[in-house]
């Protein structure tokens, strides 16, 4: 089964940057999604586990290079090509969080938090628009109401009420446009 | 009165430091066949200088002032442990002549100058007393023991200004200004003669033209019990930030052959003049007019020593070892024939971007350069904990070459393979000094930084590549609150000991691992 990701990051506290929103899923090496709502694709291969993170190959079509990723909270640093990148995780949108424009262009709606899945309020093949809710998720006696990030038809839908789930863990995935009607080959 | 030598052969040495320094001179005593005890405050107590010892005496908590700077709890360990030697190290007890007493009065061979000694050079004016009498140059400026404002007034018009006002007693900037003009005069006596009150426990001020700009050069000198004094070269130390150090090389690309035997003799005959034992550095200012002065007289072993170890060979800390020993000097001045280019950077928990500011955190991941032409002194490791107790130091990375132009090009590249992940650093800020064209050229002065990259501040924006290696690499690491195959412990390829001996788990992780069996998939 394929695994997607999708993650928002931003510069460290203090320090002023873009937000940039990756999604990313793959079940081989090649990573394929988007950035910023633009496609993007990266080769990616665990070196091995070390701790707080990995060691991974990575290749951008050209070259195959050495980089490490550790994780600390919500802070990710990046060694890559020799210089060390400080991320800070940037939390996803949710019902009450009016969100930025960027996040809009995901096709998927991954759940905020590793909870339990309260309800799914969507079924594949359903037409949605943005902001509809889509989903529930509860976590600490707290109810995060999953929305729409954008109009769509959706494609799957990967859990149902009383599942457990994790932090960016895919919920429901779209397409961008309703499929058109199946019609027999000529 | 007691017919024992100050200095004598010993087996067993106190390392009464922390940090890179312990372990250098600990990796040095273990290699001339001796004993090494570390000491070690309760946050040091695996740093990897305490596990380098033969053995290591915790001290006390995580403040140096309730550990470090112990006197008796440091002689105490001495004793305890069988030591017949301390050695200081730098900071600290290095430059303390009460301390350096007590130790010889406990028994012990300081492995440092005489205390008389430390004394009379730690203090600036009779320091730069004792440089007239040895012929030194010194810069024009006004010494005597007047605290009359009138009287530094008139004597600030005859050095002409800018000029600087130092505390007799200071050391590291501290009691020291600069003024630029006469109505600042009067204010800025004040504001060091307090400071250095407050510092040093003496107000006493001394006026000294301002030379600028100037060079940072100093000069390594060696001196043994029984006369013989010799210099191993010069350093050229001018990069500063907030007059402290950050890369320092041998040779200096403005010192000739000449200009280099005029320096080392100077250096030489005040050591000479001032029975010094040992290793010490006296540091002198150049002009741009090539003229040099004296600045002060360092008592000990220096943070930057190992470009003056890469370029001639010498081991600072055997010899000090053979010089406390009261072993002669076993070469002449002629033997000392430096070669190649040696350059150190000091890589630092600070933020470059924010005024140098001390960082603090846990080092989530270090992997140290090696290779040809690359030495690291470090005194963290993976998982070390940077506490805001101690100097920001981390580790030395130092490239030696044939020539500076290649120290530099292997200096970048060991900062390129240096990965230090955790607190913020300013190793990116180095490899923006080196990548510099004036850094290149040898255009070096003290406001090097100010001149050049006083506006320096890392690239902020998340590039493309970046924002995807850290969505993959978070995609590739086992799934939150799931324990890896090693059991969520330390690196995959080095299992702690707990998660290796059967039947023997850390109280915690037992019950949690046992009433998950036992409730199976909830």
């Amino acid at each position: 089964m394929s695994r997607k990701f999708r993650r928002s990051y931003g510069p460290l506290a203090g320090v002023r940057g873009a937000t940039r929103a990756v999604n990313l899923r793959g079940d081989t090496e090649i990573l394929t999604g988007d950035l910023d709502g633009e496609p993007a694709t990266i080769d990616a291969s665990l070196i091995r586990e070390v701790r707080h993170g990995v060691e991974i190959l990575v290749g951008d079509g050209a070259n195959t290079e050495r980089a490490i990723v550790v994780r600390e909270e919500d802070h990710v640093h990046v060694w890559y090509r020799g210089r060390i990148h400080r991320l800070r995780i940037v939390p996803q949108r949710s019902s009450d969080d009016a969100g930025q424009a960027e996040f809009d262009l995901a096709d998927d709606a991954t759940s905020p938090m590793t909870g339990v899945l309260l309800r799914v309020d969507v079924a594949v093949g359903e037409a949605v628009s943005t902001g509809q809710p889509l989903f529930v998720v509860e976590a600490m006696k707290m109810e995060f109401v999953v929305d729409a990030p954008r109009d769509g038809v959706v494609e799957s839908v990967g859990g149902a009420a009383g599942d457990r789930v994790d932090i960016g863990q895919s919920i429901v995935t779209f397409v961008r446009e309703a499929a058109p009607p199946e019609e027999p080959v000529a | 009165m007691s017919e024992t030598p100050p200095y004598r052969p010993f087996e067993s040495v106190l390392v009464a430091n922390r940090g890179e320094i312990a372990l250098r001179v600990i990796r040095g005593i273990k290699a001339a066949g001796l004993r090494a005890v570390a000491i070690a405050s309760e946050a040091d107590a695996t740093a990897p200088h305490a596990l380098a010892a033969d053995t290591c005496v915790i001290i006390g908590p995580g403040p140096a002032k309730e550990s470090y700077l112990v006197a008796p709890r440091v002689l105490a360990a001495a004793r305890e442990t069988g030591c017949q030697a301390i050695h200081p190290g730098y900071g600290f007890f290095a430059e303390n002549a009460d301390f350096a007493r007590q130790a010889i009065a406990a028994g012990l061979v300081w492995i440092g100058p005489p205390p008389e000694v430390i004394d009379r050079l730690g203090d600036k004016l009779a320091a730069k007393a004792l440089a007239r009498e040895a012929g030194v140059p010194i810069a024009p400026g006004y010494e005597g023991a007047a605290e009359d404002t009138e009287v530094l007034m008139r004597a600030a018009d005859g050095i002409g200004f800018p000029l600087l006002v130092k505390a007799a007693a200071g050391g590291g900037g501290r009691g020291m200004r600069s003024v630029e003009r006469r109505e600042d005069l009067e204010g800025a006596l004040a504001a060091a003669s307090r400071e250095a009150a407050a510092a040093f426990g003496s107000g006493r001020v001394f006026l000294e033209r301002l030379v600028r700009p100037a060079r940072h050069i100093e000069v390594q000198v060696f001196a043994d019990a029984h006369g013989n004094v010799l210099h191993l070269g010069e350093r050229e130390c001018s990069v500063q930030r907030r007059y402290q150090k950050v890369i320092e090389e041998s040779p200096s690309p403005a010192v000739n052959p000449a200009l280099r035997e005029r320096m080392g003799a100077a250096a030489v005959a005040l050591t000479r003049a001032s029975h010094y034992v040992g290793a010490g550095t006296v540091e002198f200012l150049l002009a741009q007019s090539g003229e040099f002065y004296f600045l002060e007289v360092n008592t000990r072993l220096q943070v930057e020593h190992p470009v003056t170890e890469l370029v001639t060979g010498y081991d600072l800390v055997a010899l000090q070892l053979a010089a406390a020993m009261g072993e002669p000097l076993g070469f002449t001045q002629d033997d000392v024939a430096p070669r190649g280019h040696a350059i150190e950077l000091r890589v630092c928990a600070e933020d470059p971007a924010h005024s140098f500011a001390p960082q603090a955190g846990r080092i989530l991941r270090l992997e140290l350069p090696d290779g040809p032409g690359i030495r690291v002194d470090t005194g963290v490791r993976s998982q070390y904990e940077v506490t805001s107790h101690y100097d920001s130091l981390l580790l030395k990375l130092l490239a030696y070459g044939p020539d500076r132009e290649t120290a530099i090009a292997r200096a970048r590249r060991g900062l390129h393979e240096l990965v230090l992940m955790g607190p913020v650093t300013n190793v990116e800020f180095l490899d923006a000094v080196l990548a510099h064209e004036e850094f290149a050229a040898g255009n070096l002065s003290t406001s090097f930084i100010d001149d050049h990259l006083s506006d320096w501040g890392p690239t902020q924006e998340i590039d493309d590549i970046v924002a995807l290696i850290a969505a993959a690499g978070e995609m590739l690491m086992p799934a939150a609150g799931v324990p890896s195959r090693s059991g969520g412990g330390g690196d995959s390829e080095l299992p702690t000991a707990w998660e290796t001996l059967p039947g023997w788990r850390p109280s915690g992780q037992s019950t949690g691992r046992a009433s998950g069996q036992a409730g199976g998939a909830s």
